[in-house]
């Protein structure tokens, strides 16, 4: 084995041991993943996402669980795995191309950002998988492939049909590469290329919801949607920023991005053979926070996620500077190593003091779902409103909801949403068209609707028609009957 | 006025350190239990009372001294301008040091030191026994560099200043004191250079011993100041090295020194490995970073349900010194293309500085005012306030931060007791009652009027039980409830 065989088989290693951390029975839990999990099911069962289930992410994080749930139960890991691995050895690859000292040390880098628990929350986040993609993104375009441009279009497609913001990050890129294509004519294919890679995967997208008759609810849902309700709310600057600089540290990426970021300016200054690409790749880092200016809750401890993003972003930013760099300070193998210490240390005893602390995922135990799990009820006889952290009921019974609304928050988080209860009275109709037998309620989830009207209707709907199964547990959870069954 | 580039970096220093003095000028320090014991011991002093013999603290004396000393020159605004000039001394210093080792940003170290010295979440403002200490130990090493031809002696006193202040952190000055002993590092004998070190440290000690004895008090001075760190005070309280480590990471994190630690510690050891025209002095300086954090593992002032949480963030003060010191070593001598020159000062200075200088504008643009800290506005000393007790007529039990409540009052408590924090941190402490029954005794004896009592507060946990049920049946027997709020209330006298 030489010496680039034996560093590609420690990123291998590294990136399966990494993973490892997340495989299903310690994988953390998230409330996004499960309405993922659920879309999966959804379509599993032969219906839509959208019209059968309300959710504002783009369609690919529904199929890719739809692809996980059909090879079984740890199938989504072995995909997303697989996709780690492509994207390091990938990146690897550039980095021995490009002939930097220390061509795993990119791929490392990688690979414990994109596992750092504190930001991650585990694996099968709409961000971890737009990560991937960036990264393939930039090391094709770095690339010789006659295909390139091709791919390079196919991928910012994976990318805006998994997290639509996320695709900003390739604008300086794309802009990079068509000004550096040649003459105006080279620029045209190329820009023509990357659109014929674009359609050919939006094309079976948009296909499948017009066969599917539910093009117009995919378009509100999530496009529209993400463009009007989503982006309503705005924070000050200053709060924006003391929220990232928060998340960062908290998160440990810190020092990555404060090194990425220094070394991107130093650059800019110093001697370097392309500061274009350096340009670009700082202004990607830049434009992959951009959930955080967008979304009215960033900033809060529970959006950590959100600072997933930056694993890409900052090692293609890192990578710019160490391949073309001129100057000793850059591009030194010592004063490499001395970067590469710095950037990785930090996370690698965060992964360590992980990986030796694993908590094994176990079943709930409240009443609710010992009861639930004692009579089990078939499609549509189960509703769970007010806690997103329930929603894995669905799908841990491998049951469908009777709405289509099992995700909640926005009552939560605008007061105008909803404001004629139009949503509610859809949601009570659904339950009583089909009779849904059970109905799991969180009294803190219920008492945080900011608008009194919205929680009245609700808790009178629940009263009138349903009655307590249990009392509420410790945590405010409840079970409810319905009430012409039980008698 | 033509100011050359060297005196530009000079102005730059002493404007940064000024500005961040000024943050925390007496209306906005911040309130701190530590603080106002040393404060009150002062006041005994200038009563004529004697540390350990008519108030106790574990803490050497200097810090009461120092204390005593600013009462004297006029208070809050004295000490904060002893305080600011030292501070600016050293950086000065530090400064100097780096103009005559040719660094290629000798401003870029001094404001560092300054940033972290005055970083809020560490520091907790002023008057710490750690920032002085932190201080000297700049100094120290800053005279250590020089060629003084008393530079040994300096060294001792220095030393000494440090011991008398806070002896743990002595030991962060050991790796240093054996380089600067080393046979090759000076042409002196080392016999003399051992006999200048200690002389220099018996002229901090012996004043302070003859004060002591003077005052009939050396024995309490022994077993207050020192038998107690070595006794009680090392007691670890935490479950294991782990929990140390954790504690450490949270609080370099959170209190915005991970980037500097992390850029210090990487290039100090691979300074070891890279060309380095002063192995023994990086050495050295990576072994006083590792022993300036030793406190921290020494145990005895953590308790495990704190691990998890910013506190006795103070610790790690002394880390703005010796980090500052491995950086300077590492640059002043480093023969590697990658890390000499100003491209990787500034880089590197980049890096260490950016979010400190954030965290200190924030924190600057947002000052809190003392007077509107949640002890020093609680309802009882509001109430005590308007009515002015006289001395000896009141006692505050239970939170070490209203000893504030003594000094803003300008009276002595009715009890050397002052400090009681340790009912919370060890089963055994005063196993017998016999130093609450003294506290009960006094109180008894001068019919003290007030008492100000946090013993039932959500934040206290008294280790004893039985503490706590006395303490509450003599409070019942004699004093009747007047205010408060959730955490303390006001008692008074019943007849």
């Amino acid at each position: 084995m030489n010496k680039n065989q034996q560093s590609l088989l420690f990123v291998i290693i590294t990136c399966i041991l990494l993973s490892l951390q997340f495989c299903p029975p310690y994988d953390l839990q998230l409330d996004d993943k499960d309405v993922f999990r659920y879309g999966g099911m959804v379509i599993l069962k032969g219906l839509v996402p959208y019209r059968d289930l309300f959710d504002h992410k783009p369609p690919l994080i529904f199929f890719l669980n739809f692809a996980g749930l059909a090879m079984g139960s740890w199938g989504l890991w072995f995909l997303d795995l697989g996709l780690a691995l492509l994207t390091s050895i990938v990146l690897f690859n550039l980095c021995r191309k490009h002939r930097l000292p220390f061509p795993w040390l990119l791929p490392l880098l990688f690979n414990l950002m994109i596992r750092d628990f504190l930001v991650t929350q585990g694996i099968g986040l709409t961000r971890e998988y737009t990560c991937f993609f960036q990264v393939l993104f930039f090391c094709v375009m770095l690339g010789s492939h006659r295909y390139r441009y091709i791919l390079m279009g196919g991928l910012a497609a994976l990318t805006f049909f998994m997290q639509q913001d996320q695709v900003l990050f390739m604008a300086p890129l794309f802009v990079y590469v068509v000004a550096r294509a040649g003459r105006a004519s080279a620029r045209g294919r190329a820009v023509a290329q990357m659109a014929a890679g674009f359609g050919m995967v939006m094309l079976p997208i948009v296909v499948y919801f017009t066969v599917h008759h539910s093009l117009a609810e995919f378009w509100k849902d999530a496009f529209a949607f993400n463009f009007s309700v989503y982006t309503a709310k705005k924070q000050s600057p200053g709060s924006l920023f003391r929220g990232l600089k928060y998340q960062m540290d908290a998160g440990n990426f810190e020092l990555p991005f404060m090194v990425a970021t220094v070394l991107g300016v130093f650059s800019l200054v110093l001697r370097h053979r392309n500061k274009q690409l350096v340009i670009a790749a700082m202004a990607a880092l830049a434009l992959s926070l951009v959930q955080e200016y967008m979304n009215p809750q960033s900033g809060q401890t529970w959006f950590m996620y959100y600072m997933t993003s930056l694993s890409a972003g900052v090692c293609c930013l890192l990578w710019a500077v160490a391949a073309f760099a001129d100057d000793p300070v850059l591009a030194h193998p010592k004063a490499q190593l001395a970067y590469g210490i710095l950037l990785c240390a930090s996370l690698l005893y965060t992964s360590l003091q992980h990986m030796t602390h694993l908590h094994r995922a176990e079943q709930d135990t409240t009443p609710a779902y010992i009861y639930l799990r004692r009579h089990p009820p078939g499609d549509y006889q189960l509703y769970v409103f007010g806690s997103n952290d329930d929603i894995h009921a669905y799908t841990d019974l491998g049951v469908l909801a009777p709405s289509k609304w099992i995700y909640q928050q926005f009552w939560r988080w605008y007061p105008q949403w909803d404001t004629d209860n139009a949503i509610l009275g859809s949601i009570g109709q659904d339950l009583l068209r089909h009779r849904t037998t059970y109905l799991l309620t969180d009294s803190a989830g219920i008492s945080k609707i900011l608008r009194p009207s919205s929680r009245d209707w609700w808790m009178n709907f629940t009263r009138t028609w349903y009655e307590p199964v249990l009392t509420p547990d410790s945590t405010g959870r409840m079970l409810w009957r319905l009430k012409n069954l039980s008698r | 006025m033509n100011l050359s580039k060297t005196n530009y970096g000079f102005l730059l220093v002493v404007l940064v350190s000024l500005v961040l003095s000024l943050f925390y000028i007496p209306p906005h320090n911040i309130l701190c239990g530590d603080k106002e014991v040393y404060r009150y011991v002062g006041r005994v002093m200038l009563e004529g009372g004697v540390p350990y013999r008519d108030v106790f603290d574990h803490k050497p004396p200097l810090i009461f001294f120092l204390n005593y000393a600013a009462l004297a020159l006029g208070g809050d605004w004295a000490q904060w301008t002893m305080d600011t000039l030292l501070v600016l001394a050293a950086s000065g210093l530090f400064f100097q040091l780096g103009r005559k080792y040719n660094l290629a940003c000798p401003w870029l170290l001094p404001v560092l030191f300054n940033l972290m010295v005055r970083d809020y979440a560490i520091s907790l403002g002023m008057g710490m026994t750690r920032e002085y200490t932190t201080v000297l130990f700049l100094v120290f090493f800053c005279v250590l560099m020089g060629k003084h031809r008393y530079r040994y002696y300096f060294l001792g006193s220095l030393s000494g200043l440090i011991f008398f202040m806070q002896q743990d952190q002595v030991l962060a000055l050991a790796p240093l004191l054996i380089y600067s002993l080393l046979p090759k590092e000076d042409a002196a004998p080392v016999v003399r250079r051992i006999l200048m070190t200690a002389a220099g440290f018996l002229s901090v000690a012996l004043p302070v011993v003859l004060y002591f004895a003077w005052h009939g008090a050396l024995k309490d001075f022994f077993e207050d100041a020192f038998l107690f760190n070595l006794g009680w005070y090392t007691t670890t309280l935490k479950e294991s090295f782990g929990d140390h480590l954790r504690k450490m990471k949270l609080v370099l994190d959170e209190g915005w020194y991970e980037v500097t630690f992390m850029v210090a510690a990487t290039l100090g050891v691979c300074s070891l490995f890279f060309r380095n025209r002063n192995k023994r002095l990086v050495l050295a300086c990576l072994g006083a970073v590792v022993l300036s954090v030793i406190p921290e593992f020494l145990g005895g002032r953590e308790v495990l349900s704190n691990a998890n949480m910013m506190t006795f963030t103070h610790y790690y003060l002394s880390l703005s010194a010796s980090l500052c010191i491995l950086l300077f070593v590492v640059f002043a001598f480093t023969e590697e293309p990658a890390l000499q020159g100003w491209k990787a000062q500034a880089i590197y200075g980049a890096l260490v500085l950016t979010s400190l200088s954030y965290t200190a504008l924030r924190y600057g643009t947002h000052l809190p005012l003392l007077k509107e800290d949640a002890d020093a506005s609680m309802p009882g000393l509001n109430y005590l306030r308007e009515y002015k007790p006289k001395d000896r007529q009141l006692f505050v039990f239970g939170n070490t931060n209203l000893v504030y409540a003594y000094n803003t009052l300008g009276i002595i408590g009715p009890s050397k007791w002052v400090y009681q924090h340790f009912y919370f941190l060890y089963d055994n402490w005063d196993r017998d009652h016999g130093i609450l029954r003294s506290i009960m005794g006094d109180l008894l004896r001068y019919r003290t009027t007030y008492i100000l009592d946090y013993s039932t507060s959500p934040n206290n946990r008294f280790r004893d039980p039985e503490v706590l049920a006395l303490w509450q049946a003599f409070l019942a027997e004699h004093y009747q409830p007047l205010c408060g709020g959730d955490e303390g209330w006001l008692w008074k006298f019943k007849n």
